[in-house]
């Protein structure tokens, strides 16, 4: 038997599917804004994109404009559980081969993946939307053959850019790959602002606790952070920040948060955000001296911030509901613990909002169309997009939400000694 | 061994309803004495037909029981599978009307997948042990089952949807229950009116 033309969990919710994907699509104006001015002339015409990325209603937003950009593509998630099933019964029932659901094994996570590689037409991929690094991995090891017929990758996320690096390190990258986590309108925005909103919407779904009034711990004051620190104080809570870095201590002290260690601050705090990236955050130490019932949960990218083997060792675990857990301390003192963790904002609400994800994904479609388009002017290596196209993104943001530029006038920029289009700023600038 | 069968006949009077009879013996003697052996016979008889009505019955209960009993069984046997495969390891979330594919790891942990063994082609990683669809009773229909099990189904939801009719009806409907005869009317109907 052949391969099938798409493997979705059940595709009668294609048409939940579409209804939200509408939804999301007016929150979504830089990837509308692309199909607007690039859907007529079909500058991806000819390309065989394979993404391997959360196959979410943003995702689906994102797919429908690759394909409206003349694209063919492929698509498998990045994460076993990440699928929305609706989203991807949604972008199947469209024609788009794609093989993801929630809750797939690891085994079938590869079947997926793999079943992107050759379009129906019998041709291979040339061109790469990776996530984490599967995808890439995979095509370099496995699947040699369709590399030299590849004209690049763009990456996604963190540990799928330290991923290429390595790769490039080692001399075994052999495609150009445009790093698109690096972006500007990318990281800045979807840990600041992204964060800012599902962090507190997590705690909230999990435990539907008061904020106003009680003291928060955010450990460390990146990016994340300072997203986490800002929302709950405006909900009326006090921030303690706990920071290793001297200059993020201190910005955290210039914005007013009392700054102090893990080992103060367990004593004070009724709930504990760890958003540092760091291991060890908070230890056995830390949970005897906290209040009764304190909330610990994680928003930091890994789940080693948080000393759970303790906490399950020590303490007896009672699940109130899926995601939220209330531990028995041998003292009698209650610790609940979100989403076993991890990613609080993903366990316990949706994640990031259309939005900001718009900002992501329109950084995708342009790199992708740089790949294609512009493909003799990239090396095998990893590059960043060009800033004019950084401000792009965030210029194609702008309407939806009535933001009205200033334009330099030409003697303005004779003065600063730039072009009136930008870009604005130079590379090392620091937003 | 003959059986020998004793008859009673109703007992005597001397003197019935105050007349005393003249001569008592000639008046019950039987004329024929074949009349007992007859009366003897007839008694014996129907001794056997009782016998056999009784055993007939209780052969008709024994096979109901028997029958139960297997049925019995079969239920129960079918809820310990279906216990089984609701309690296979599963990531997915299992939806009623579809097929699931149950395999085996090396470590022996069964799990529920939506890919089929055609599907995996030569890469399956894991000993296929079958298909099941779930149906919306949450029972589980063996694969080869499937198509007589929605024959059943298509059957009672065609009666279902017919005898739905009923309360608009004020005569007995007994669409798909008893055939329909040529002419109008159910064969039910005909027959009321003959």
């Amino acid at each position: 038997m052949s391969k099938p033309t798409y493997k979705v969990a059940d595709i009668s919710l294609a048409e939940f599917g579409r209804k939200e994907m509408e939804l999301a699509e007016n929150e979504m104006p830089g990837l509308m804004q692309m199909r607007k001015k690039h859907g007529p002339s079909k500058p991806l015409k000819g390309a065989r994109i394979a993404g391997c990325l959360h196959m979410t209603i943003q995702t689906a937003v994102l797919i429908e404009t690759l394909t409206e950009l003349g694209a063919e593509v492929t698509w498998s998630s990045c994460n076993i559980f990440s699928t929305q099933d609706h989203a991807a019964a949604a972008i199947a029932k469209t024609g788009v081969p794609v093989y993801a659901w929630k809750g797939e094994t690891d085994e079938e996570y590869i079947w997926c993946v793999e079943q992107t590689i050759v379009f129906p037409d019998g041709q291979p991929l040339n061109l790469i939307l990776d996530d984490g690094g599967d995808l890439t991995n995979l095509v370099h090891t496995k699947y040699p053959q369709y590399l030299p017929g590849i004209k690049g990758l763009s990456e996604e996320t963190t540990t799928g850019v330290h991923n290429l690096y390595k790769m490039m390190e080692k001399g075994e990258l052999k495609i150009p790959a445009i790093n698109v986590n690096d972006s500007v309108t990318k990281s800045k925005f979807d840990n600041l602002y992204g964060c800012r909103e599902s962090l507190v919407d997590g705690i909230k779904r999990a435990t539907d606790v008061m904020l106003a009034g009680k003291t928060c711990v955010v450990a460390g004051y990146g990016d994340v952070g300072k997203g986490s620190a800002q929302s709950l104080r405006a909900f009326g809570a006090r921030v303690i920040i706990t920071e290793v870095d001297p200059i993020n201590a201190l910005q955290a002290s210039m914005e007013g948060y009392e700054v102090t260690t893990m080992d103060e601050a367990c004593k004070k705090a009724h709930i504990f955000v760890t958003a540092s990236g760091c291991s060890g955050i908070i230890e056995a130490r830390h949970f005897t001296e906290m209040k009764n019932d304190s909330i610990v949960c994680n928003i930091g990218h890994f789940d080693c911030e948080i000393d759970l083997d303790w906490l399950n060792a020590n303490a007896k675990k009672d699940t109130i509901k899926p995601q939220v857990d209330r531990y028995t301390m041998p003292s009698g003192k209650h610790i609940i613990v979100l989403a076993e963790g991890r990613l609080v904002n993903l366990g316990c609400a949706m994640g990031h909002p259309s939005f900001v994800m718009s900002n992501s994904f329109t950084n995708q479609v342009l790199a992708q169309l740089e790949l294609w388009t512009k493909a003799d002017q990239y090396k095998v290596g990893v590059v960043m997009l060009p800033k004019t196209l950084d401000e792009e993104v965030a210029r194609l943001h702008l309407d939806h939400l009535d933001v009205k530029l200033t334009h330099l006038t030409t003697k303005q920029s004779t003065y600063l000694g730039l072009n009136t289009q930008g870009p604005f700023k130079p590379d090392h600038y620091r937003y | 061994m003959a059986k020998v069968t004793t008859i009673s006949l109703v007992e005597s009077n001397r003197a019935p309803m105050g007349v005393t009879l003249v001569h008592s013996d000639r008046t019950n003697t039987p004329e024929d004495p074949t009349d007992l052996v007859e009366l003897a016979r007839q008694v014996q008889k129907a001794d056997e037909f009782v016998r056999a009505n009784a055993g007939n019955r209780l052969m008709t209960i024994a096979e109901q029981i028997r029958h139960l009993q297997e049925q019995a069984k079969k239920v129960l046997e079918e809820a310990k599978r279906d216990a089984d495969l609701h309690h296979a390891a599963c990531n997915i979330k299992k939806r009623p009307g579809h097929r699931y594919y149950l395999y085996m790891r090396d470590s022996g942990q069964k799990y529920f997948s939506i890919l089929s063994p055609e599907e995996w082609g030569s890469s399956c990683p894991h000993e296929y042990c079958g298909c099941y669809k779930m149906e919306y009773d949450m029972s589980w229909t063996p694969e080869k089952d499937i198509p007589k099990r929605s024959e059943e189904i298509a059957i009672i939801d065609k009666l279902l949807s017919s005898q739905a009719m009923i309360t608009y009806d004020p005569q007995p409907n007994f669409d798909g229950i008893i055939p329909r005869i040529a002419g109008t009317g159910t064969a039910a109907e005909n027959m009321e009116d003959s």
